[in-house]
């Protein structure tokens, strides 16, 4: 079909003015045999080279480094539980480390004898498993270099062995009965955590009742279920979770003992209790329904602490024995709690009943009827460092010095001060009475001490220096007077042997 | 200046100089130089003075100096007794504390300058050494001069060093251009140092372990020790290789750079 347009008009078209025509988008076709725009309106060949300063549109200008490729570990995250297991978990062995000949054993008889002061005393291998069970080991102790575990006897030591002997009613001065209460504090690496297992160790080698708080922070961060006890004035709460974990610790360490008492009171609370069963059985209910948990503890707490059978229930009833709280960490009690009531205000930890319940030992009286020990002790690495605790503990120091309360020099808190006045009124005692509580702070060990514990590590292969004196009383220094947390990191610490060294 | 006292002006004319300040300063111990020495020696004087103790005093003066004597006999320029130094000075400064290859496979392990990170996760590591159980010996790869394998976890140290040691390369591979022609390079092995061989060795135990699967760094890099001192790691194929380049490119090794 012929085109409508004559080609004499198309040859006199005259080429438009510049400005009138914008220059064209679309892409010269080259091949296009006809073409009516002129050869000046198509776009700028594009330079040749690949420039890095040509413009890049609809793409970031920012620059772009690659990244270091990560490994593919597995592919899937560590499941749950699984990295606070390793973080954890406690090692008590080293089969590489060499055996000590004629290492002795903690027991009734070495624990009380000065001649052995300053040697390091094994732990007895059946009651591992019960320290075990009562947290005594925490992580990052070293217990996982030696081929077993073992504690230094210092004087702190023995002075508790005999303290051990006098309240079971053995030896000179028997004191059946008696209960003594302690606060154990002193700087941080002075063996606080270890003088606790001691004391377990010892608790259990003298068949007393152990019960222990291995962790007083985990009662007051929040991290156990609470709940309110309806009708308590001021309201006080529960944490039935943490309860029942206590009883099952208690129950594991204290089987024997447990097992071989009868109930020999009345728990009306307790519908489910035989009249025949063993403490073990009535510790046990609460092991399944933390909802009685509490209620379970209560009872356990008046069967262990009962003096006489009630009526009725004489028919087996043994005398209960001495009893041993142990409690680490202490000045996580004296704050208030992350927990909040239903206003949202938060808890002191005073009123939860848990902490409670242990804190109220401490005060006067016999608050363990069969007698016994309390060992408190402060922890300063996880220390929430409460102004009020601090001045009570040097109100408590003060008065074991003979200063009186009303003297200048007894310790007052600053003017202005918010220190706490529960926790201020909890260690004080009523007008003229003698302070209930004891005050004991480790320091270091002795020269000699320093030398059987720097010789426990030589002798089981871990460290290569000669043990003289002279090397002992520069490490005794460098400890800061023989401070045994920092004692043991130059046993630990490696030092290469003059063949590898260069 | 011309409010200075008169005696100073006479001082800085006799000085000359042309500067409107003065930079002179008095000096006190001109003073002091001007005097006779008489506190030098003080005993003789004090002997002088007190005429009752005086031959106790010469009795005395006679001793000390016969001591004094005697030490520069023994150590001349030492007037007391060098200090004794103690045999291992490795405890006492803090940059020197740790053993040589502890300090360099630590200070490898570093990331972002967190030099506590890294000796923590070298405790951790010597801990893995000194509590697994004593490696296997492969007999075809033995770690240098080691002693019997159920020694090495007591010594942990002694341990990594033999490791690092062990499959430390004793030359890297240069890659030497213009020799041949062509634009072709020559492989030509150029020795190494202690240092630098040790460097490579935990570099290569390094990248290694980065492909372990252990969640803890830690952990990673002590099982792939562990792997070398039992010859199963892939280090020891890298240092076969490194030492067979080494080894077929020796004959290039007097050939010069053409100009």
């Amino acid at each position: 079909m012929a085109s409508s347009w004559c080609w004499n008009c198309l040859s006199r078209l005259r080429p438009t003015p510049r400005a009138l025509l914008p220059p064209s988008a679309t892409p010269r076709i080259s091949s296009a045999p006809f073409h009516s725009t002129a050869v000046h309106y198509a776009q700028p060949a594009k330079k040749k080279g690949n420039s890095l300063t040509v413009m890049k549109h609809r793409q970031s200008t920012s620059l772009r480094r690659k990244k270091k490729k990560v490994a593919d570990r597995g592919g899937r995250p560590p499941a749950v539980g699984e990295r606070k297991a390793l973080r954890k978990r406690i090692v008590l062995s080293n089969p590489n480390a060499l055996e000590i000949e004629g290492m002795l054993d903690l027991s009734p008889e070495t624990m009380v004898d000065s001649r052995l002061r300053g040697t390091v005393l094994g732990l007895p291998v059946p009651m591992i498993d019960q320290l075990r069970a009562v947290q005594a080991f925490k992580p990052k102790q070293g217990w996982s270099i030696f081929r077993r575990p073992g504690t230094v006897l210092r004087r702190d030591t023995i002075e508790m062995g005999r303290l051990f002997q006098q309240l079971s009613g053995e030896g000179d001065d028997a004191q059946k009965g008696k209960v003594v209460k302690r606060i154990v504090t002193g700087m941080k690496g002075s063996g606080k955590t270890v003088h606790l297992l001691q004391a377990m160790a010892m608790g259990f080698l003298k068949k007393w009742a152990v019960i222990t708080i291995p962790d007083a922070r985990e009662l007051v961060s929040g991290e156990t279920a609470y709940a309110a006890i309806e009708g308590s004035n001021p309201l006080q709460y529960v944490q039935p979770t943490a309860t029942s974990a206590l009883l099952t610790r208690t129950v594991d360490a204290n089987r024997e003992l447990l097992a071989s008492l009868k109930v020999s009171q009345k728990h009306p609370a307790l519908k489910m209790l035989k009249p025949s069963s063993t403490l073990e059985d009535l510790a046990k209910l609460g092991f399944s329904d933390p909802a009685v948990s509490w209620r379970v503890f209560q009872a356990l707490w008046t069967e262990l602490t009962a003096t006489a059978p009630a009526a009725g229930l004489e028919k087996d009833f043994q005398p209960r024995p001495p009893m041993l709280v142990a409690v680490d960490g202490l000045a996580h009690w004296m704050t208030e709690s992350a927990y909040r009531s239903a206003e949202f205000k938060p808890i002191h930890a005073h009123d939860l009943a848990f902490v409670h319940h242990f804190l109220s030992l401490l005060k006067e009286g016999d608050s363990l009827k069969n007698g016994g020990l309390l060992l408190y002790a402060t922890s300063s690495s996880n220390n929430p460092n409460p102004k009020a605790l601090s001045i009570a503990l040097d109100r408590l120091a003060a008065r074991q010095a003979g200063i009186s309360a009303s003297s200048p020099e007894y310790p007052r808190p600053p003017a202005y001060s918010d220190a706490d006045p529960r926790v201020l009124d909890l260690l004080q005692p009523a007008e003229k009475a003698v302070s209930p509580v004891e005050l004991q702070t480790l320091g270091g060990l002795t020269r000699d001490e320093a030398r059987g514990f720097m010789e426990y590590f030589a002798r089981s292969g871990l460290l290569r220096e000669i043990i003289n004196d002279q090397w002992v009383s520069e490490k005794w220094s460098l400890s800061g007077g023989g401070i045994i947390g920092e004692l043991e990191k130059f046993g630990r610490r490696v030092r290469a042997t003059a063949s590898a060294s260069k | 200046m011309k409010h200075m006292p008169k005696v100073m002006r006479d001082a800085l004319k006799k000085s000359g100089g042309s500067r409107s300040f003065s930079t002179s300063a008095r000096s006190s111990m001109n003073d002091l130089q001007g005097e006779p020495n008489k506190e030098a020696n003080p005993i003789p004087n004090m002997a002088g003075l007190e005429g009752a103790s005086d031959e106790a005093a010469a009795a005395l003066a006679s001793m000390i100096e016969q001591v004094q004597g005697q030490a520069l006999e023994e150590n001349p320029g030492l007037k007391f007794d060098p200090p004794a130094v103690p045999e291992n000075l490795k405890t006492l400064n803090f940059r020197n504390r740790y053993d040589t290859l502890q300090d360099q496979f630590t200070k490898m392990m570093m990331e972002d300058g967190k030099l506590t990170k890294a000796q923590k996760n070298m405790s951790l590591v010597l801990d893995h050494l000194r509590t697994a159980s004593p490696p296997q010996i492969n007999p075809r790869r033995r770690l240098l001069g080691a002693p019997p394998a159920s020694q090495l976890p007591l010594d942990p140290v002694l341990y990594l060093t033999l490791v690092v040691d062990s499959v430390a390369p004793l030359f890297r591979i240069r890659q030497q251009k213009g020799i041949a022609g062509g634009g072709t390079a020559v492989q030509i092995p150029h020795p190494l140092t202690l240092r630098q061989r040790r460097r490579t060795a935990i570099k290569w135990i390094l990248d290694a372990s980065d492909k372990r699967r252990d969640a803890l760094f830690a952990n990673r890099v002590a099982a792939e020790v562990v792997a070398v001192a039992e010859g199963r790691s892939g280090v020891w194929e890298k240092r076969d290789q490194q030492h067979k380049i080494g080894i077929s490119g020796r004959a290039n090794l007097n050939t010069n750079v053409r100009r």
